[in-house]
């Protein structure tokens, strides 16, 4: 049986002396596992750890982390997938393009009758699977094989819906992925202060103080009120709140990160918008969007008209949300038992998917991914990156050799932001963000990253690193790591037993 | 206006403007922001300017527009110019102008464009003491001995003056500038410093004769002084910060000017002289009998008809100069020095008494030039001994700067530098006198320090300066004016805590173009992983700013 327990290492056996002369450790340790690793008490945490930093001794407290494995599970579907007969590959890739979290709804995605024996051939195969349900067959749920390959795109070709981008348009809602960038700065913010709710519900304003000190949100800091940070960081609170990034924990009135957080603002631009959207639209309307955003790329910076659109989309790719039944000799739109099925035509579809995707397209405005005028509709500069459109040239960031990293809109992504605002502290917010990296924040940078991703972090973005700046933070991660205490190392037995380590410390 | 990446400045909503230097406009900006902005830092990459009221207002005086300043700032920038910007530029140098000072017999008289202005400067507090007699409604008279601090206390308000009162002539000298040095090589003033110069005086009707020039050692500061003189040519006072810079003053003006032995005087400790050129250090003026009695020694500000008055080393100028600088506005003041870091945070005073800074130039502009010489930073970590480090573990905070500045380990690595460099001039750089005569003792070169006696000190800098000490071992007493041109290698082996300052002039001391454009290298000792590593870290940023980053070595 393994045991868990906490691993103290310093950078040099001669530094046991040094520790030792300021406190005695010999009454928490456990024993020893190398010249430079000792297995503590938890009372060296209580007694000892305290002493040394009052002393002005540096211990990096760690969690120890699980070594990455290789979660390629290896299954080959090649030949499966190659053995299947046309209409079931084809209604194999209509499920998955509608599907939510790997599953989907078998009403919505085929004709229960017409289609059932193919749908039956991908259950035998092994690539649908039914889940448990009251509902009649093939119309429940159902579970796609996990490893599939992405079903081919569709092509669409929207042109003749493309005109000049007219006057009226509205306004773009604030930029979505500036405000993930935003709640990026925000999370790493609440990973150093606790941020807490009142009873009553707003932000409590003393922590809520530290957290825009801490951001540099100029009079935030002074009023305790996110408000006064300006408006986009309310957004970016509210956006966070809204999509579940940021959730108050119902006992401790605390704010907390979503774990997930880093995933989800990680990857291209069209690939994170996708998971903000995934978040904020009905996951039935979600097919709506491949085509809106065939349609925003083909009109880069002009517009769309949307009834032409609408109708090329019926004529193109009929089945978007749903696929027709073959009900009394003719197509038509899923129907309960006993019900006669909506003719599924050109006038049903603009009637009923019609206003779906104008609802959609609501949405997206709303989100600041288009701008819409009667009729009309086209893409922000956020909605063409998230059609794919090539990224406009951006400014480099600029790190200098007196440790300032300037970083002009537009030239982080909000993962990368997110690194940035954890591994150096932020000075100012005004059109370019400016940082300073110290020492204290490589230091929590360094609990959870290491030295190389921070330098990789900054040569990433930037022409040139100074060599300055890497010998510092070289430098001060040696100070940094001259003494780690890490938490949760996994062991065989205890170092009495002379067993080997098996966790990573 | 949208996203221009070609251009290289983004202005900022706090008035600073941040200019990429990689691009190819970079001179052509940075000459036009040079106009009406400050430059705050240099490091690669990007340089820092700050547009301030001051540096507005120094624009609006040499006749430049808000809307010349606003239109160079929208036509160079990346992004567009926040909208605060041009609103503060405007608003801002519109109130330049609007308070005139004019001489009005043996009176002063502070006129303002508008009553509703004077009214306004009536009702205020600060004013009340340094207003005279109400000359209608729109002006004020003012004694002239007012004159500094009503200025000062008006630009702390926000309302600039205009100062026409124009400044006493002192009693005319007769100097130029020699047509060689002693050895016969020709001499003149560089063009750096011919600007400098230009700077400093001005344009007619539009204000100079007072202002400080920033130059880094090396550079030549000395020259645009003597520059001044000749330029002004009248009776002039020097403010030096030692007597050994005072003799090293003295020395320039006779080597370098027309002026003999009989026009150059010193007002020193041991010699009291009064003469057409007069130098005197800070020490002498601020010297007090006990802690109530005023300093005797002000008095030569009046002793003489002066002219001009010169500051060297304006950044360390001691309170009780501050104070009677403000009774010494009608002279021309002109301030000298590397850095217009204070540590005690009065940079502003020097710009309202002495005068805004009239001439800055970017170090590594000058090494790049060849004026200066091109300097290598590197830190040398040093670690403890395993018994200093027990020591240095259990010992309180001030006592462990001291055990990690005095590190016995620094002694075999700095043996290893100088026997890196042999052949090189080098200066050991140091706090702490016991541990600079360790190693001297050591290594086996001279120290001085601020007890070795003047005579003493001035064979070691000639023995050094002619190869026949290598070495040379230097405490504090050498952070300025320190005249070492063959200095190529500085080992700073200790310094006072966080000082940007000393730090700067310490490089300083090595920045004198070397023969056959040798480079100088700079080498800071610091024991890793203490507290002196903490401070140096802070003292190094002046220098990062200025373009020179440290490498950093470990030392065996």
């Amino acid at each position: 049986m393994s045991i868990v327990t906490s691993v103290l290492e310093v950078a040099s056996p001669a530094i046991w002396a040094e520790l030792e002369a300021i406190t005695p450790l010999a009454e928490h340790v456990e024993g020893a596992l190398s010249p430079t690793h000792r297995v503590v008490r938890r009372s060296f945490v209580r007694k000892a750890l305290p002493v040394l930093r009052e002393r002005g001794v540096s211990v990096l407290v760690r969690f120890a982390t699980a070594p990455e494995t290789d979660e390629a599970s290896g299954v080959d579907l090649g030949p499966t997938l190659a053995a299947l007969p046309d209409p079931a590959r084809a209604i194999l890739h209509r499920a998955q393009r509608r599907a939510n979290d790997g599953t989907v709804l078998g009403g919505t995605v085929w004709d229960p009758v017409g289609e059932a024996q193919w749908v039956d051939a991908l259950c035998a195969a092994g690539l649908l699977e039914p889940l448990p349900t009251e509902a009649p067959p093939r119309l429940g749920p159902y579970r796609l094989a996990p490893d599939l390959p992405a079903p081919p795109p569709v092509a669409y070709d929207f042109t003749e819906a493309v005109f000049d981008a007219p006057d009226d348009l509205e306004p773009a809602a604030p930029s979505p992925d500036d405000l993930l960038g935003a709640i990026a700065a925000l999370a790493a913010g609440l990973s150093d202060v606790v941020v807490t709710r009142t009873l009553a519900g707003p932000l409590a304003k003393a922590p809520l103080r530290r957290l825009a000190k801490r951001l540099a949100l100029g009079e935030a800091a002074r009023t305790g009120r996110l408000q006064d940070a300006g408006p986009r960081w309310t957004r970016a609170w509210a956006l966070a709140e809204g999509v579940g990034l940021f959730e108050t924990d119902t006992v401790t009135r605390a704010v907390t990160i979503e774990p997930q957080l880093d995933g989800f603002l990680a990857g291209e631009a069209a690939a994170r918008l996708d998971r903000l959207l995934a978040r904020v639209l009905e996951p039935d309307m979600r097919p709506l969007l491949p085509p809106i955003r065939a349609a925003l790329k083909a009109a880069g910076t002009e517009a769309i008209d949307d009834v032409v659109w609408l109708e090329l989309l019926a004529e193109q790719h009929r089945d978007i949300l749903f696929s027709p039944w073959g009900q009394v000799g003719r197509p038509c739109y899923p129907a309960g038992p006993g019900e006669v099925g909506i003719p599924y035509d050109e006038d049903r579809f603009i009637q009923l998917e019609g206003r779906l995707a104008e609802e959609v397209l609501g949405v997206l405005a709303k989100v600041g991914l288009v701008r819409r005028a009667p009729g009309v509709f086209a893409a922000t500069p956020d909605g063409l990156a998230w059609a794919g459109a090539p990224p406009p040239p951006r400014s480099p960031v600029w790190v200098t050799s007196d440790l300032e990293v300037v970083v002009p809109p537009g030239a982080l992504s909000p993962a990368d932001r997110l690194d940035l605002e954890r591994l150096a502290r932020c000075t100012s917010r005004d059109v370019v963000e400016r940082y300073r990296l110290d020492k204290s924040t490589l230091a929590s940078w360094l609990r959870a990253g290491s030295l190389e991703g921070a330098l990789d972090l900054l040569a990433r973005h930037t022409p040139a690193v100074p060599v300055t700046v890497t010998e510092t933070l070289t430098s001060w991660s040696r100070s940094v790591e001259r003494v780690v205490l890490t938490h949760g190392v996994l062991l065989d037995a205890l170092p009495g037993d002379k067993s080997p380590m098996e966790g990573q410390a | 206006m949208t996203f221009q990446p070609q251009n290289p400045l983004i202005v900022q909503s706090d008035n600073t403007a941040l200019l990429e230097t990689v691009g190819p406009h970079y001179s052509e900006v940075r000459d036009a922001l040079m106009r009406f902005a400050e430059l705050v830092k240099s490091p690669e990459y990007v340089h820092t300017w700050r547009i301030t009221p001051l540096s507005l207002w120094n624009a609006a005086a040499s006749g430049l527009t808000a809307d010349a300043v606003v239109e160079t700032l929208e036509r160079w920038a990346k992004f567009p110019v926040p909208e605060s910007v041009p609103t503060t530029i405007r608003s801002t140098m519109e109130r330049y102008g609007r308070l005139t000072l004019l001489r009005d017999g043996d009176w002063l008289r502070l006129e303002a464009d508008d009553d509703v202005l004077m009214l306004e400067l009536r009702h205020l507090k600060p004013l009340a003491e340094l207003l005279g007699e109400a000359l209608g409604d729109n002006a004020q008279r003012i004694h002239p001995r007012r004159r500094g601090e009503l200025k000062q206390v008006l630009v702390h308000l926000g309302h600039p003056v205009r100062d026409l009162a124009g400044y006493d002539d002192g009693d005319a000298l007769e100097m130029g500038l020699a047509d060689t040095l002693p050895d016969g090589s020709p001499l003149g003033l560089r063009p750096y410093q011919r600007e400098a110069v230009d700077a400093f005086m001005g344009s007619p009707g539009q204000g100079g004769g007072c202002g400080v020039v920033v130059l880094p050692c090396g550079a030549g500061k000395t020259l645009v002084g003597i520059g001044a003189m000749i330029r002004l040519g009248m009776r002039t006072l020097i403010l030096c910060t030692g007597n050994t810079a005072l003799r090293q003053w003295k020395r320039e003006i006779l080597e370098k000017t027309t002026l003999t032995e009989a026009d150059v005087g010193e007002y020193t400790s041991r010699v009291k002289e009064i003469r057409a050129v007069t130098l005197t250090t800070y020490q002498i003026l601020t010297w007090r009998r006990d802690r109530r009695s005023e300093p005797p020694h002000l008095k030569v500000f009046h002793q003489a008809n002066w002219g001009l008055i010169v500051y060297d080393e304006v950044h360390l100028l001691p309170a009780p100069i501050f104070r009677e600088t403000a009774w010494l506005q009608a002279r021309r003041r002109l301030g000298l020095t590397a850095t217009l870091i204070r540590e005690d945070g009065l940079e502003t005073d020097v710009f309202a008494l002495v005068g805004p800074k009239r001439f800055d130039m970017p170090w590594r502009r000058l090494e790049r030039q060849g004026w200066i010489a091109t300097a290598r930073c590197v830190e040398v970590r040093v670690g403890l001994s395993d018994a200093d480090r027990v020591k240095y573990a259990t010992a309180s905070d001030k006592i462990r700067f001291r055990v990690a500045s005095t590190n016995p380990r620094k002694g075999p690595v700095v043996e290893q530098l100088i026997e890196r460099h042999a052949g090189e001039p080098t200066l050991v750089i140091g706090t702490y006198i016991d541990q600079l005569k360790w190693l001297g003792q050591r290594i086996g070169f001279p120290v001085i320090t601020g007890k070795t006696p003047a005579k003493t000190r001035e064979r070691l800098y000639e023995d050094f300066k002619a190869g026949r000490e290598p070495v040379l071992g230097l405490s504090k007493v050498g952070n300025f004016s320190v005249d070492l041109p063959d200095a190529a290698v500085a080992i700073q082996i200790s310094g006072t805590f966080g000082s940007r300052q000393e730090e700067a002039q310490r490089l300083g001391r090595i920045l004198r173009p070397k023969s056959g454009g040798r480079d100088a290298t700079f080498y800071t000792l610091v024991t890793a992983e203490s507290r002196e590593q903490d401070f140096a870290e802070r003292r190094q940023l002046f220098l990062t700013e200025q373009g020179y980053p440290y490498r950093i070595e470990v030392g065996t």
